[in-house]
């Protein structure tokens, strides 16, 4: 009847519907990025990164490869760290959130370069390097260059 | 001149002032031990980057913060039990709060001189006493020598490094020591003029991270405050250009004080 209220059970229903819609179309969303950013790339070619610190040292990461030799150091070429900072590098495995098997290397800057020690196993995927500014930033940094798990 | 040199030594005297002693142990020990834990993840090119991750602690972000709690808090105390109203009467009130500012700015410097000297010595002398773990210059591609001439560039001041280590450590340690005393001076000069003592005791800590903010968000990191102090992982810049930002602020807190001084009797939170 025009005019009257929905019943408050109705009402819920369309609530948790809608809800519902929002998680799957997060789900699928992640899903897609997660996807993207878990494409497998063979881990001895160079490939280039552009990538942002953001405020306060929280970390930046590149893309993702797949490791290819157990304990072989990675490599890592910076082309730019931006204003004058510097930045620590870590190899780091599921996308960032382990980086336990890495072994941190400091303050590269501008040209620099350095390997990446690390004691991952070959064949592990989502490897990542994860770049910190080596000192309090007070500005997001971006930084960029090519790197190699190996 | 004699009592203003028995009101010093009583102020500064060990039985009064054993907090801060026992602080630049804690604040020495507890900067090596998170330093030496930090290093258990990392590998440096040289026996400067391993002094500049000593360094790079939280401290470095609350450096006037630390300085004013540890050197203004007696002031701040007697201000607030009026214990100055009570004492002006036998005391002259420039010689009372020239011994507080005096006092305040040598246990600064004495303790931050001690703090940067003390890990100077453990990144410089005895870590390659114990075989220098956890440097490897082969990880940067460098060998022994390029590692050491890197260190040269490698941040703001290193370049006294040719004079030898030992004068690039006496020399920074100087550098900070007398940062920490214009921090108590600011800290001191803030609990005379404002009411609010709280707020007095963290304006050097305001100053210091709103000028470093700013320089940041401008694309010149290398003016803040907390570079000009500690320049680990920024590109290196001349000393000169990395002092500047503090020469200024030393210089403002010097003509504030002389400002400040002749009108000590007109301020409300000594009348």
């Amino acid at each position: 009847m025009l005019g009257e209220k929905p019943s408050s059970a109705g009402m819920e229903g369309e609530v948790m519907n809608k809800k519902f819609a929002k998680l799957l179309t997060v789900a699928a969303l992640t899903t897609a990025l997660v996807g993207v950013g878990g494409a497998a790339i063979a881990g001895t070619s160079y490939v280039s990164f552009s990538t942002t610190a953001p405020v306060g040292q929280y970390p930046g990461n590149t893309g993702s490869q797949t490791k290819t030799t157990t304990n072989a150091s990675g490599n890592v070429r910076i082309t730019t760290v931006g204003s004058t900072y510097k930045t620590d590098a870590t190899m780091c495995s599921l996308l960032g959130v382990y980086c336990g098997g890495g072994t941190k290397v400091y303050s590269l800057d501008d040209g620099g370069s350095s390997t990446l020690p690390n004691t991952y196993t070959g064949g592990t995927g989502n490897m990542v390097t994860s770049f910190q500014i080596s000192t309090w930033n007070a500005a997001a940094v971006s930084i960029s260059g090519s790197w190699r798990t190996n | 001149m004699q009592q203003w040199r028995r009101l010093l030594s009583r102020e500064l005297s060990l039985r009064r002032r054993w907090r801060p002693a026992t602080f630049a142990v804690v604040l020495v020990l507890g900067t090596l031990a998170f330093g030496v834990v930090k290093t258990q993840n990392g590998v440096f090119r040289n026996n400067f980057d391993v002094f500049g991750q000593f360094l790079s602690s939280p401290l470095t972000l609350v450096f006037p913060l630390v300085v004013a709690l540890l050197t203004c808090v007696p002031l701040y105390q007697e201000l607030g039990d009026r214990f100055i109203v009570n004492t002006r009467s036998r005391i002259d009130l420039r010689l009372y709060v020239g011994v507080k500012l005096v006092s305040a700015a040598l246990i600064a410097f004495a303790v931050f001189f001690f703090y940067v000297f003390a890990t100077f010595a453990v990144a410089f002398l005895v870590w390659p006493a114990i075989g220098n773990p956890n440097v490897d210059p082969a990880v940067y591609n460098m060998s022994a020598a390029d590692a050491v001439a890197d260190s040269l560039g490698s941040a703001s001041y290193s370049s006294l490094l040719q004079f030898g280590p030992f004068a690039y450590g006496l020399t920074y340690a100087l550098w900070v020591g007398i940062l920490g005393a214009a921090y108590s001076a600011i800290g001191t000069a803030a609990l005379l003029l404002l009411s609010n003592r709280s707020l007095a005791l963290s304006v050097p800590f305001l100053i210091y991270l709103l000028e470093t903010v700013i320089s940041a968000l401008l694309g010149a990191p290398v003016l803040g405050l907390l570079y000009s102090a500690f320049p680990y992982g920024l590109t290196q810049t001349s000393v000169i250009v990395a002092a500047a930002p503090s020469l200024v602020l030393i210089a403002a807190t010097a003509i504030m004080w002389f400002r400040l001084f002749p009108r000590l009797h007109q301020l409300d939170r000594l009348a």
